[in-house]
């Protein structure tokens, strides 16, 4: 069984939980849940976890989508989910106070993470506070040294989130082709 | 539970980090893990310093149970105080993480182990590599190969059959000789998930040309200067320099330019624009410079075109400038360059377009990972994707007319020979994913958010 994760970060109230409920086959779970099969004995059911959902491809392969807690005080446990990871998808809320410092720190933040896979980011509610432009995004981006799409996102659209993980995949591969 | 296995109880660890740490443990199959709530049952303590109020609840716990094991995280520095602690600096590093624990487990059981990331593993790749201290054995048998790299500092080891050997060159020998068919019937499917008429209207019909054959290249420029775009583009300008809004009369339709708020709105909707596009201006074309208290009344229009078009389904007549422009240009350009284009020079992008809020244009997604990875020429941009001359072409005009692209004139862009785009090792299983986004782009799934 080939399986593979997409990693989903950014503040609290971004859109991961919605964005990965758009993408996922079924409606998303949490990572407790699942981890208990493994798990030989189980700590209280009350855990609030992760969002999880996955993407089935076939009856082989899979693709897993974890959603890291946002806040920024569980960022020690960031590194340990990212593992076998094919890339981070950053969902940024355009309304929060300061959404370019919100950028920096889950850059640095997933530093070598990114640089092992690849980044796309998404900019929620646009629609709502437009003071930060796309621009911006862009041009804090290549201060801080790293590449890749950066589109206005719905998470609730699955055209949108469909392209922000097409651009991951073709930041990762350039010459992918789709099934015939 | 078993003699080997470690107990493990959380202080001040919130319950969603809880969870990451039990999938983490989960992973580790070399030390079997249990997790408990009984921390007067447990081996080890993982104990987050930087909770709140810990501080007395870790010397009661220090106080109580001596003899057990504490990991203590902190994003503080922290000094261990007997031999039964041990400290990791957040952010946590797995590999630190998993070192400490192994650490612990030796002091535990008397064993020396070193624990191998087990995630994803097959059981005969698990079974061919052993680690010591000392040395590395490699349990190579005869339908076995490893490969070894050292990437940054680390070895790195990949399990090859010779079986899968065999079937991965015939793969790429298959891939070879059938990739272009392959690739036209998956421009072909792309193509067809756009309406037949946008995709012309976009990108036109234009089949690939020789570049070298000179009759062949005068039909994939066109003269921005002679149509509708460039005179947009010229009183966008003009907005920008003036503040103001700024009204255009095309023939006997209106269009008004705000560039502080970027939007353009006009009294008439695609359907009349497009073929604007395509007709040489000539002098039907002039514009005045608006009050600024036409802004109001303006917002009112806007909205009110907003409220009808829910109403009654009417086309679209106000877009963000961004988004104005770039449909202008695919409808002039359809498919082709504006005159003057290099195609020997390589182009590079500066950033991705915002494509989840411009028209779409088949393959727009690759072309720009490509150009936005390093520069290429455009034909061997259409080479190396394997798609046709017009998609990339529509693609850099567009891009070119909102200011994200343009020809490099760097000497080292011309040095280097074109290379084909790395292939990712996970190529088969991207692909179907990729085929999976495509197959239900037009899935309407909206859900509420959380």
């Amino acid at each position: 069984m080939n399986e593979l994760k997409i990693i989903f970060a950014g503040p609290v109230g971004s859109g991961k939980t919605t964005a990965i409920a758009t993408l996922s086959d079924e409606a998303p779970v949490c990572t407790n849940q699942s981890a208990s099969d493994m798990t030989r004995v189980r700590k209280s059911e009350t855990t609030v976890a992760m969002d999880y959902g996955t993407m089935t491809l076939d009856a082989q392969e899979k693709i897993h989508l974890y959603g890291t807690p946002g806040q920024e005080r569980f960022n020690f446990m960031w590194d340990i989910l990212t593992s076998n990871g094919l890339g981070l998808v950053l969902l940024l809320d355009n309304t929060r106070r300061d959404p370019l410092n919100d950028m920096t720190f889950f850059l640095e933040s997933f530093k070598d993470y990114i640089n092992e896979t690849a980044v796309s980011i998404g900019i929620t509610q646009t629609d709502i506070v437009p003071l930060v432009k796309i621009d911006h995004y862009h041009r804090k981006m290549k201060e801080l040294g790293f590449n890749g799409a950066i589109f206005e996102v719905d998470a609730r659209s699955f055209d949108d989130m469909s392209h922000l993980v097409q651009a991951l995949l073709f930041t990762i591969d350039p010459g992918l082709e789709s099934p015939a | 539970m078993s003699d080997e296995t470690i107990t493990i109880a959380f202080l001040g660890v919130d319950k969603r980090s809880m969870s990451a740490y039990e999938f983490f443990f989960n992973s580790i199959k070399q030390i079997p893990c249990e997790l408990t709530d009984d921390i007067s049952q447990s081996q080890i303590c993982l104990i987050d310093k930087d909770a709140y109020n810990i501080q007395e609840q870790y010397e009661q716990f220090k106080q109580d149970y001596p003899e057990k094991f504490i990991l203590v995280l902190s994003l503080d520095d922290y000094s261990c105080s007997n031999d039964k602690e041990f400290f990791l600096k957040k952010p946590v590093k797995r590999d630190a993480l998993q070192a400490t624990l192994n650490q612990i487990y030796d002091l535990m059981s008397g064993k020396s182990i070193n624990i191998i990331p087990t995630l994803n593993k097959t059981p005969e790749q698990k079974s061919a590599i052993t680690i010591n201290d000392e040395a590395t054995t490699i349990n190579d048998e005869a339908t076995q190969k490893v490969k070894i790299n050292v990437e940054n500092n680390q070895l790195k080891f990949d399990v090859i059959h010779d079986q899968t050997m065999h079937e991965t060159i015939d793969e790429i020998n298959n891939s070879i000789t059938t990739i272009k068919q392959k690739r036209k019937a998956v421009t072909a499917k792309a193509g067809k998930l756009l309406k037949i008429s946008d995709e012309k209207d976009f990108v036109g019909v234009q089949a690939d040309i020789d570049i070298n054959d000179q009759q062949q290249l005068k039909k994939i420029f066109y003269d921005p200067g002679k149509f509708l775009q460039s005179i947009i583009e010229k009183i966008i300008i003009k907005s920008r320099q003036t503040e103001s809004i700024i009204q255009l009369n095309v023939l006997n339709h209106v269009f008004y330019f705000d560039y502080q708020e970027q939007t353009v709105y006009s009294t008439v909707g695609p359907g009349i624009i497009r073929p604007l596009c395509l007709i040489p201006t000539d002098h039907q074309t002039s514009y005045k410079i608006k009050d600024p208290a036409f802004r109001v009344e303006l917002h009112e229009i806007i909205q009110s075109n907003k409220n009808k078009k829910i109403k009654k389904t009417r086309e679209k007549q106000s877009w963000n400038m961004e988004s104005f422009m770039w449909l202008i240009t695919l409808w002039s350009a359809r498919g082709r360059l504006p005159k003057g284009t290099s195609l020997t020079d390589p182009v590079y992008l500066m950033q991705w377009p915002n494509l989840t809020r411009l028209d779409s244009i088949p393959h727009a997604v690759r072309i720009a990972a490509l150009l936005y990875e390093k520069p290429h020429t455009l034909p061997d941009t259409a080479h190396q994707l394997g798609i046709e001359q017009r998609y990339v072409f529509a693609f850099y005009s567009a891009c070119k007319t909102i200011g994200l692209a343009n020809i490099s004139h760097r000497q080292t862009d011309n040095t280097f020979a074109p290379e084909i785009p790395v292939r990712h090792k996970n190529k088969s299983i991207l692909s179907k994913l990729l085929g999976k986004l495509v197959r239900f782009r037009d899935k309407s799934k909206m859900t509420e958010i959380a």
